[in-house]
């Protein structure tokens, strides 16, 4: 029956993103490809100028592609500030299920128009375009499990921040975007970065989003050395995020929308 | 609704006559005062909004440059001229910021919210309220990282600058102005039609000509080329501009620049004023009667 109640929660906030028919999709999508497309041709340009990236241009293509088609899922976006700001973070109290649940389920709900309407017809379209999206092992399936839930774990934490700086939701979230956007490696691969950045970005908490997952999915990491990094961090962030979403709940203060 | 249009000059288009360079400048000084004053009241918040500013910007330009760091260059420009070129487009997000009065380059925002109505009663022309904003304490982050950024770019170019070289990049600078404002407004004519749905075209189209200006574009495929210098100009906010003032395209090119500008500027006045007609026709349904917006 628990299982249940979460499956009609996600269902709900899919079927809230399709409402308005699947054409209310097609802007999302053609921005996702707007986003895609200048970073293939950079990947395409510096391998023509034959620079020795430390990863093959097949790889760069499959992992620029691979953050395309799941990057809702390599880096998880809730809309937990946005809720604190309009006080619908309130209202996850009043429902009999636990907050964490509620969200979880009402963002991986919304993934699912996007990934049928967009990522499915892409993957299959990958050929046109002579990139290989398969994975080069399985272990991409818990690696991607560990990302999606610390990104989740993240998005709490930042969420305390928010409460306890108090009306800063709009400037919590614009930091958080930039920082996850780079530290998290989907969109420049850590292999590629100068100053010896490579050797250790991998190992800070973002290194163990997207980039992390990207990076076995491709076959420019090793596994074994990625997936317990990543249970690391997993631990340690959800850690942080119930001890103090326990402490600063009772702080919140929202103002309504 | 029951208000008729007039022509855009606002309310007190009618009672203000003429708004020319003193008034322009005497409410800019306001605008100073009110953001210094905002500054001072709540220092902590606004020293995030600085900070958050200047993340956004170094991040956004940062996985770029350190790719032509890497490889020494990107499609045949250098480091230092590919931090020149984002530096640039930094500059030009920077100026917008500074001068954007409450969403003022994000026009949907406020007409999706119901906001537009708030301009009736201001004894100021509308265009004078869009545009006439100025916010150099709390806003500059952006304007201030890409200058320092260009400074360290141009430190660095093996070319000697011309005296022409500082008037010119002010007015690439404010040609990229005008076509990311000029398509953020014919974005947002769409908004006086459907407020809901299109309350944040106009950050979806600013957001992406961002993020894709940050791509030099040589080196890509002419096809490419074409399409982010025409259907989708984000090369012009960036790439383009920098290449004639680094002496890579002829000066002559920023002519194409200043039509493509002027000509989103005429698209976005004949559709914004199209789209406020229809609006003040048929009001906003974005507010119950309890005040709550739906």
């Amino acid at each position: 029956m628990t299982f249940v109640k979460y499956l009609k929660t996600a269902q709900t906030a899919m079927r809230g993103l399709t409402n308005g028919g699947l054409a209310y999709l097609l802007p999302q999508a053609a921005l996702s490809v707007v986003y895609l497309v200048p970073l293939m041709f950079i990947w395409r340009a510096v391998a023509s100028d034959g620079a020795e990236a430390g990863m093959t241009l097949a790889q760069l293509l499959s992992y620029t592609y691979v953050n395309a088609l799941l990057g809702e899922v390599m880096i998880v976006r809730t809309h937990l500030t946005a809720w604190d700001s309009a006080g619908e973070c309130m209202a996850l109290f009043t429902r009999p299920m636990p907050v964490f649940g509620q969200t979880i389920a009402r963002t991986a709900g919304e993934w699912v128009p996007s990934l049928l309407a967009f990522s499915l017809p892409m993957a299959l379209a990958s050929p046109l375009f002579s990139i290989n999206i398969a994975p080069r092992t399985l272990w991409v399936i818990p690696s991607l499990a560990l990302c999606a839930s610390l990104g989740f774990a993240i998005e709490f934490i930042f969420l305390c921040v928010t409460m306890r700086l108090r009306n800063v939701s709009w400037l919590t979230s614009v930091i958080r975007s930039a920082v996850v956007s780079f530290f998290s490696g989907t969109v420049i691969p850590f292999r590629i970065l100068p100053f010896g950045l490579d050797r250790w970005m991998a190992y800070q908490p973002f290194g163990s989003l997207g980039g992390a997952t990207l990076s076995v999915w491709v076959g420019s990491a090793d596994a074994l050395s990625v997936i317990p990094t990543q249970i690391f961090w997993n631990v340690a962030a959800w850690a942080v995020a119930a001890a103090w979403f326990r402490a600063s709940r009772d702080r919140m203060v929202s103002y309504g929308g | 609704m029951g208000i008729r249009s007039d022509g855009g000059r606002g309310a007190g288009g009618r009672r203000a006559g003429g708004f020319g360079p003193r008034r322009a400048l005497a409410v800019m000084a306001m605008y100073a005062r009110m953001d210094l004053g905002a500054l001072l009241r709540d220092t902590k918040f606004m020293v995030i909004a600085v900070v958050s500013d200047i993340c956004s910007d170094v991040s956004a330009i940062f996985g770029v440059f350190l790719i032509a760091w890497r490889f020494g260059g990107i499609g045949g420009l250098d480091r230092y001229e590919v931090l020149f070129m984002l530096a640039f487009g930094g500059i030009v997000n920077g100026v917008i910021a500074v001068m954007d009065r409450g969403n003022a380059s994000f026009p949907s925002r406020i007409i999706g919210r119901g906001q537009w109505e708030h301009m009736f009663i201001m004894p100021l022309p509308y265009w004078a309220q869009m545009a006439v904003g100025f916010f150099p304490f709390t806003c500059s982050g952006r304007l201030v990282s890409g200058a320092a950024l260009m400074a360290v770019a141009v430190a660095n170019l093996p070319m000697a600058l011309p005296w022409w070289w500082a008037p010119m990049l002010l007015a690439n600078v404010l040609i990229g102005v005008a076509v990311v404002v000029g398509l953020s407004y014919l974005v947002s004519s769409l908004a006086f039609y459907a407020p809901t749905q299109c309350e944040e075209i106009a950050s979806s189209l600013r957001y992406s000509l961002e993020y894709t200006a940050t791509f030099p574009l040589s080196g890509m495929p002419g096809f490419m080329r074409s399409a982010l210098l025409s259907a989708f100009p984000a090369g012009l906010i960036a790439w383009f501009p920098s290449m004639a003032l680094l002496g890579r395209h002829p000066l002559s090119s920023g002519l194409y620049s200043a039509a493509f500008a002027a000509a989103v500027a005429m698209a976005a006045s004949f559709f914004f004023r199209k789209g406020f007609r229809h609006y003040v026709r048929r009001g906003i349904n974005r507010y119950m009667p309890g005040g709550h917006r739906n």
